[in-house]
């Protein structure tokens, strides 16, 4: 018992570790190309951005290293959203939003969708009471 | 393919919240504008209210158990804020067009319909309903701009969904 926490511990700090190393890396060096080579800083956290989720997915089977570059894959995209989403287009808003929500659907649908139980019938009637007791004749 | 689909459910439903959060503040001046925050304070108490309501439930289970529940709430989360958010861009891209309009009440009108009859699971019915519920809200107001006859339509068009809905949900109660 104690030997499975110990790993899942160990797993959750290296996760945690690579996410914090893989958004250092790419800040570092969207902040440096930015810099030097007048790069937008958006355009190289995107090719980080797709570099860190084909990583996650190749090594989808170490899931602790897996998780820590699609999470930081997910940060550095939602980065990328806040400061660009509003200078999109309304319609392109409207199909990153579409996208999202149909995904979602499609997890609603396959992981919850467990039916609503229903009570339409009737509660079963009361069994009947026990036949009074005679008393007994002399 | 199946342990990929596990792996990507929480990245995905992480980045769907911060979506939520991103365009949260748009959806605050778009539906409640006279009141900055009135959309985050309303949906703070709804879940402190949910919390505290299956605080004694939420004890007793195991922490897969808590996962999945966290995982459900999220998902109910995104999909009623995404709804009107999509709905709203969708009829400002067409750039308030009638059509979108009338488009996006059939869809939000068609979404609790759809979660009502079909109860699929409680997750949709919840999310559906309070999304469509925002969508139609933000519907009626952009009806309202357009004139007396948009008016008239829209009132018609809501009466015969609410007679339509009881008829159906409402009559074995009613007989």
């Amino acid at each position: 018992m104690n030997t499975v926490n110990h790993h899942h511990v160990i797993k959750v700090i290296f996760g945690f570790i690579i996410f914090l190393f893989s958004l250092a890396l790419a800040y570092f060096t969207a902040d440096y190309f930015s810099v030097h080579s007048g790069a937008d800083k958006w355009i190289i956290n995107v090719f980080f951005i797709g570099i860190y989720l084909i990583v996650g997915m190749i090594v989808m089977n170490v899931y602790a290293i897996s998780l820590g570059f699609l999470f930081a894959a997910d940060v550095l995209l939602l980065d990328v959203l806040s400061s660009n989403f509003y200078r999109l287009d309304d319609l392109i808003k409207a199909v990153i939003i579409g996208v999202i929500l149909a995904i979602l659907y499609a997890i609603a649908l396959s992981r919850f969708s467990q039916p609503i139980a229903v009570s339409s019938q009737a509660a079963p009637p009361p069994p009947p009471p026990p036949p009074p007791v005679l008393p007994a004749s002399a | 393919m199946e342990i990929l689909a596990l792996l990507l459910i929480w990245p995905f439903l992480i980045l769907a919240l911060g979506l939520v959060f991103i365009v949260g503040d748009r959806a605050n001046d778009v539906f409640f504008p006279a009141f900055s925050g009135f959309f985050w304070t309303v949906l703070i108490i709804v879940l402190i209210f949910l919390y505290f309501r299956n605080r004694k439930n939420i004890v007793q289970q195991s922490t897969g158990q808590q996962l999945e529940s966290f995982r459900k709430l999220l998902v109910m989360f995104s999909i009623a804020l995404l709804i009107p958010i999509f709905i709203q861009y969708l009829v400002s891209g067409f750039d308030h067009s009638l059509a979108i309009i009338i488009l996006g009440l059939l869809a939000s009108f068609g979404l609790i319909v759809w979660s009502l009859a079909a109860r699929i699971s409680w997750v949709l019915l919840y999310a559906n309903i309070a999304g469509a519920a925002f969508a139609l809200f933000y519907l009626y107001q952009e009806l309202w701009r357009l004139g007396d006859l948009a008016r008239i339509f829209a009132a018609a068009f809501g009466l015969i969904v609410a007679v339509a809905i009881a008829v159906v949900k409402l009559k074995d109660k009613l007989t």
